[in-house]
């Protein structure tokens, strides 16, 4: 540990990752993707006092803990890899539940009466209810969503790369509209759109298949 | 991207739309890529396609775009690296790229470089690791045959011995006999040149039982996998993956910003390239529009003159046949302790280096 005007800086070695940090008391939670654990550290002591494991679902190699917040009288972790989200009880270290949500869950926020999930891969929020340790609603917010909040009466979500597509006016100049079906409305340039541009490309975050 | 140029292209306004060619994890669907083809042949305000993701879509779509009756539809691919749609080599066909191109006229460029200055790229790294004796190893499949042809050709160029070539069996449950037959070789080097799906770990493993450090194993983008070097407990460590373009990490400021503010908060290594490189197509496009008169022709005639040193994914020009220059390689290493990137559709690698191919080692 160093210390510096008020900086303090921990060192939990090679073996570790910092993916997601949260603190309550004197205590701060770390999530460890690159060993799918989370570590709970004393801040007393400056001392990892914890080194909870966290298991990947059936279907899934890793688990990769990554963004982690605590709430309800838990410790809630999201599982990037294996689409899940993870419960601590901090009073046994240990993981008491294990849910199942959408594709890549990257962004975690709790409040409004429940824990809400936001799933990169497939552009949804879920609310999970905390009490039944389950998942019960799921909301599409699009590919572009960033981040999550709750509060205030709400449950909010930032969506990076400008406007979702839906704000941009629609088209009614001399353009005609591509007929396929895999095609979307047309988009942007107003009334007075001369030019009609395409993009055919997969509109979703695919496994890999790098031969392009 | 378009929004912020806020739907222009200098004096014109342009409209989008967004076409999917692909089906939830499958990937490119050939009747997807007709059907969409077909659709942009017939709207007369298309002025051009960013796209395919993929080779064969594109090698689909091509020659109807090609001939679309209002004339050559221009395409800029952000991704496409089959050899054949731009020009010929040992391991393409005897029509191509000739069959992409009905009318005679080029209306195509791709933004990243082509397998055959991949495999020019892996040569040249295999140079710089000091190597002198690489064994091409293929899996018998079509990319897979390709890359291991253009390993040889251009070995020679660089000065690299060819000890000996295979085609691994996908299907067997040991390659040691193989793998003794490379360390009898001599081979320093060893090139996988084919699919990770082509049985490729067990591949690696048993490479690495008999061949040890004594070989460095490299292979080529089929060979990246979403998890299948994280569990591995290391045992896949130290293995290099080649690939074309550049990631996040080795972007110039220019695109680095972009990003930036695109994924606000996101590290770079969690970036995956085709973000990048959809949004260079994209401003390519747009600024190919904007100096154009407006016709299909002569946007393709911008497009293909495209030279600009502040892209997003640095300079950029294209030769007469749509290929781009420069045309750099990425070099990653197999590392099961890196960094997980939930939002990107590999694991286990880290960036090691980029390799500048030059044209002479292809042509």
């Amino acid at each position: 540990m160093n210390g510096n005007r008020g900086v303090r800086t921990l060192d939990f070695g090679a073996a570790h990752s910092v993916d997601g940090v949260a603190a309550n008391a004197d205590t701060v939670w770390i999530a460890s993707g690159s060993d799918d654990r989370v570590l709970r550290v004393d801040m007393l002591t400056a001392r990892v006092v914890a080194s909870i494991p966290i298991a990947a679902v059936a279907q899934a190699s890793v688990a990769s803990p990554y963004t982690i917040a605590i709430g309800d009288g838990a410790v809630w972790v999201t599982d990037a890899l294996s689409d899940s989200v993870s419960r601590i009880d901090p009073t046994l270290d240990a993981v008491t539940a294990t849910i199942k949500v959408g594709r890549r869950p990257t962004r975690l926020a709790i409040g409004e009466r429940g824990v809400w999930v936001l799933n990169a891969g497939d552009g949804t929020v879920m609310r999970i209810d905390p009490r039944r340790n389950a998942v019960v609603a799921t909301i599409p917010v699009g590919a572009d969503a960033t981040g999550i909040a709750a509060g205030l009466g709400g449950v909010w979500v930032s969506v990076g790369g400008g406007p979702p597509h839906a704000t941009f006016p629609s088209v009614h100049g001399p353009l005609s509209a591509l007929s396929s079906p895999s095609c979307s409305p047309v988009v942007g340039g107003g009334r007075g759109a001369e030019l009609l541009i395409a993009s055919d490309l997969p509109r979703r975050l695919a496994d890999p298949a790098p031969s392009h | 991207m378009l929004a912020q140029h806020g739907f222009r292209a200098g004096r014109y306004r342009v409209a989008y739309q967004a076409c999917d060619d692909s089906r939830p994890n499958e990937g490119a669907d050939p009747a997807l890529c007709a059907a969409n083809a077909r659709a942009y042949a017939l709207d007369a305000s298309l002025i051009g396609v960013i796209g395919a993701f993929d080779s064969g879509c594109t090698g689909v779509e091509l020659p109807t775009l090609n001939a679309a009756p209002s004339g050559p539809v221009p395409i800029i691919s952000p991704s496409n690296t089959y050899v054949g749609l731009t020009h010929a080599g040992p391991a393409t066909a005897a029509d191509e790229p000739d069959r992409y191109y009905p009318t005679g006229a080029r209306n195509y460029v791709r933004l990243v470089a082509a397998d055959d200055y991949q495999s020019a790229g892996i040569d040249l790294f295999l140079k710089q690791q000091g190597r002198k004796r690489l064994y091409l190893l293929d899996d018998g499949e079509g990319t897979g045959y390709a890359g291991a042809v253009y390993g040889q050709q251009a070995a020679r160029k660089v000065g690299i011995g060819i000890a000996g070539s295979a085609t691994w069996d996908p299907t067997a449950r040991s390659y040691h006999r193989l793998a003794q037959g490379i360390a009898r070789s001599r081979a320093d080097a060893v090139l996988l040149s084919g699919c990770v799906c082509s049985n490729g770990l067990t591949l690696i493993t048993g490479l690495r039982a008999v061949l040890h450090d004594t070989a460095t194993l490299i292979g080529t983008d089929n060979f990246s996998t979403s998890d299948g070097f994280t569990h591995a407990h290391g045992r896949f460590d130290g293995v290099y993956i080649s690939s074309a373009g550049l990631p996040a990490l080795a972007l110039p400021p220019p695109g680095r910003r972009f990003l930036a503010t695109l994924l606000p908060g996101r590290r770079m290594d969690d970036i995956d390239q085709s973000a990048s490189y959809a949004a260079q197509a994209t401003e390519l496009l747009l600024d190919a529009i904007s100096r154009s008169n407006g016709t299909r022709a002569s946007v393709t005639r911008e497009l293909i003159a495209t030279n600009t040193n502040h892209g997003i994914t640095g300079p950029i020009s294209f030769d007469t046949g749509g290929d781009p220059a420069p045309a750099p390689i990425a070099i990653y290493r197999i590392d099961s302790n890196a960094p997980r990137n939930p939002h990107h559709s590999v694991q286990g690698e880290v960036f090691d280096r980029v390799i500048k191919v030059p044209r002479a080692l292809i042509h």
